[in-house]
């Protein structure tokens, strides 16, 4: 009887923790909308023309620029690709991105809460 | 007990009746084909001439000896393309060795993808253009070509980029004959397509 238990509880527990898989949900739905398009889901980026989303802990600090870079594209008159502009995309969904690429693709273990991104596009440059 | 037997022969015959084709067999002609007499007249890439990256012409004849692996895109393509060509990437790291494929990607846009813009794009992909060529031309003969290919393309200023057109990659064989396809904006059917791509190979192999 304690064994039927035990075994129901492991099962329990695997179904719980295949679920929890990806950390932020709401933020892969997004990423899937707004940017595997052309980073690819898993974050390979193409060739030169896209970079790949893979960052170390020592490479966090370029996760400051993202917010104003994925509402406003980027634009290099020498490359052949732009990377567009999403002028309607929320905070909240820039906030479920960014913590989707830190965390589930990349395993950085980084939070980013909504008022630090606000915070950030208010600083973008025009 | 014995009765069973016939029940049990019965539902292996049902299982295997749904397995995919034994391995060896040929890959199919795709597309429509007549009967002319006792012959089968197959569809096939009508000839073709385009301009390639370094601006020379590019005929069906300079393809006679390969089997290719074709795909229509545009540079500015902001919907499926960079999917599409993940997927010929990976084809192309794949076959990067074998000298009997060549990969062939048309552009839908030939204003604006002339010749140089398609060199730079190869060289962005980082791909050697001996073995990936990328063609431009006429626009109604680039749409007619689609069109052999069973690509739907057509120019759409509601859709992502002024134009519209299916992320399919299709396999041809020395004859012109399409052997096979895949949906170029999934990964997994492109596994299966790789398989086609393989056994394609060994026919030539085998001659």
């Amino acid at each position: 009887m304690l064994k039927n238990r035990l075994v129901c509880s492991f099962v329990v527990l695997f179904f719980i923790l295949s679920c929890s898989e990806i950390k932020f949900p709401h933020g892969q739905r997004s990423y899937e909308q707004y940017c595997a398009t052309c980073h690819m889901e898993d974050g390979s980026g193409l060739g030169v023309m896209v970079p790949e989303l893979y960052y170390e802990y020592d490479e966090l600090s370029e996760f400051a620029s993202m917010p104003c870079t994925i509402r406003q594209g980027i634009y290099n008159p020498d490359s052949i690709f732009q990377m567009i502009a999403n002028p309607d995309i929320t905070p909240v969904d820039i906030t479920n991105v960014l913590n989707y690429i830190a965390n589930d693709i990349n395993k950085l273990d980084t939070v980013f809460t909504l008022e630090g991104i606000e915070l950030a596009l208010d600083s973008c440059v025009e | 007990m014995n009765n069973k037997i016939p029940f049990l022969l019965f539902l292996t015959a049902l299982i295997t009746s749904c397995q995919a084709p034994i391995a060896d067999e040929k890959l199919p002609i795709i597309g429509r084909f007549e009967m002319v007499g006792n012959d089968t007249i197959y569809h096939e890439i009508p000839a073709f001439n385009f301009v390639n990256q370094d601006s020379a012409n590019v005929t069906n004849e300079n393809l006679d000896d390969y089997i290719y692996v074709a795909d229509f895109f545009f540079i500015s393509c902001p919907s499926i393309c960079p999917k599409v060509k993940k997927q010929m990437l990976r084809i192309y790291d794949k076959y990067k060795d074998n000298p009997k494929l060549k990969l062939v990607s048309h552009t839908i846009d030939p204003e604006r993808d002339t010749p140089e813009k398609l060199k730079q794009y190869a060289s962005n992909l980082e791909v050697d253009t001996d073995k990936w060529i990328f063609l431009t031309g006429d626009k109604d003969s680039l749409f007619d070509m689609a069109d052999e290919y069973f690509i739907v393309a057509f120019e759409d200023p509601d859709a992502p980029g002024g134009f519209d057109h299916s992320g399919k990659i299709l396999l041809v064989d020395t004859n012109r004959h399409i052997r096979s396809f895949g949906e170029g904006t999934d990964p997994e059917d492109i596994d299966r397509f790789l398989k086609d791509i393989d056994k394609l190979l060994g026919e030539y192999a085998q001659e």
